[in-house]
């Protein structure tokens, strides 16, 4: 075994102990560290990637249509005039699969009246990323008298359908 | 005093911090090429698809908002369709609730009222039934541009309990699609209300793309 005494190389006698020790050098350490800290930095910064940076955007789109084809095929209005919710129900229902959604009625003085969730949806939770919209819509009551109402309709995605974020 | 030089009995060899040194130089140099070649690779493949998504959520914006230039260009037969003739598709209605030719004032269907998300029915049917012939020609004209991008629109009418496709526009998928973006946007047609799926995607070939 070969050791380095007085700056020369020496043979290390058998039975004998060295005193001398290789010192691990502290810029090494440093270098060691510092390259670490970068590879680990990148490495997080580039999971932080959204994989679906479009989601909000196409949950915003079909809330609007919802609301639009509803109003535009009378499903809001009958829906009010008659007490049967049964045709916003199914629009509902029939969304995909990965989003929730539910259509909330309010009279012309903002009071709510009504709430149809869509089956099967658990209610979201305070931190979850929704998506709101409303729409206008008129309807008769019985007087056949006019009254304006809103459709407010929050969307938002089921948990396990965005991969943990948005 | 060169004699002196070649007589000299101090020398280094090597030393075991050089050593050290090395070995995590090294160590260092290959994780960065690796993580060069990873993150260049992912960077790529998240770029393709945020490319897909994009062009989908545009050409499918354009179908379902507008009734295309000239908002009649259902009624051009198979002969007179071309690149000159039609402009721009859209499935939209041609005519607002007030009865405005749109023809005439060319109007986006989505700031005039009526027709915003009502669909004419005559225009899917035309464009179901050239799809096959002109397929090339709907690519550039919906934005579907790209190396190996391929797309399929299904029109899917309300049924009562499921919206069942009753229009097919483009290609169908293969097992060598990847990378596929599906969209959907809802309007009326024919009172009922229609479900509008567009799927985009790259097709190398059986091949990764």
């Amino acid at each position: 075994m070969l050791i380095k005494k007085n700056g020369y190389l020496r043979t290390l006698e058998k039975g004998k102990k060295s005193k001398n020790a290789i010192v691990f050098t502290l810029d090494a350490v440093f270098a060691i560290i510092a390259a670490a800290i970068i590879i680990f930095a990148v490495l997080f910064y580039t999971s932080q990637l959204s994989r679906t940076p479009f989601a909000k955007q196409s949950l915003s789109r079909i809330s609007k249509d919802s609301l639009t084809v509803l109003e535009k095929d009378y499903s809001l209005k009958y829906s009010v005039q008659s007490g049967s919710y049964d045709g916003i129900q199914s629009f509902l229902d029939s969304l995909p699969t990965q989003i929730c959604a539910r259509i909330g009625l309010k009279d012309s003085s903002g009071a709510l009246f009504k709430i149809i969730n869509k089956s099967g949806c658990p209610d979201y939770s305070p931190s979850t990323d929704r998506i709101i919209h409303r729409r206008v819509f008129v309807a008769d009551d019985a007087s056949q008298i006019q009254h304006i109402y809103y459709a407010e309709i929050t969307a938002w995605y089921s948990v396990d359908s965005t991969g943990g974020s948005l | 005093m060169m004699c002196n030089i070649f007589k000299a009995k101090k020398s280094q060899v090597m030393s075991a911090d050089v050593a050290i040194a090395v070995s995590i130089f090294l160590v260092i140099l290959i994780a960065s090429f690796w993580s060069w070649e990873y993150f260049g690779k992912k960077t790529k493949s998240v770029d393709i698809r945020n490319d897909l998504e994009i062009i989908s959520k545009n050409a499918l914006d354009m179908l379902v908002q507008s009734p295309g230039v000239p908002s009649n260009w259902s009624d051009f037969s198979a002969a007179d369709f071309n690149e000159t003739s039609v402009l721009a598709i859209g499935l939209a209605e041609s005519s607002s609730s007030n009865a405005l030719d749109l023809t005439y004032n060319e109007q986006s269907a989505g700031l005039t009222p009526g027709n915003y998300l009502v669909l004419d029915e005559s225009k899917v049917q035309q464009l179901d039934s050239l799809s096959q012939y002109r397929y090339d020609y709907f690519q550039r004209i919906l934005g579907i541009y790209g190396s190996n991008y391929e797309f399929q629109l299904d029109v899917s009418p309300w049924d009562g309990s499921n919206y069942s496709q009753k229009y097919f526009v483009g290609r169908n998928m293969t097992d060598s699609s990847q990378n596929v973006v599906r969209n959907d946007r809802f309007a009326l047609m024919n009172n009922t209300r229609s479900r509008i799926t567009l799927f985009v995607w790259q097709d190398c070939g059986g091949v990764k793309c």
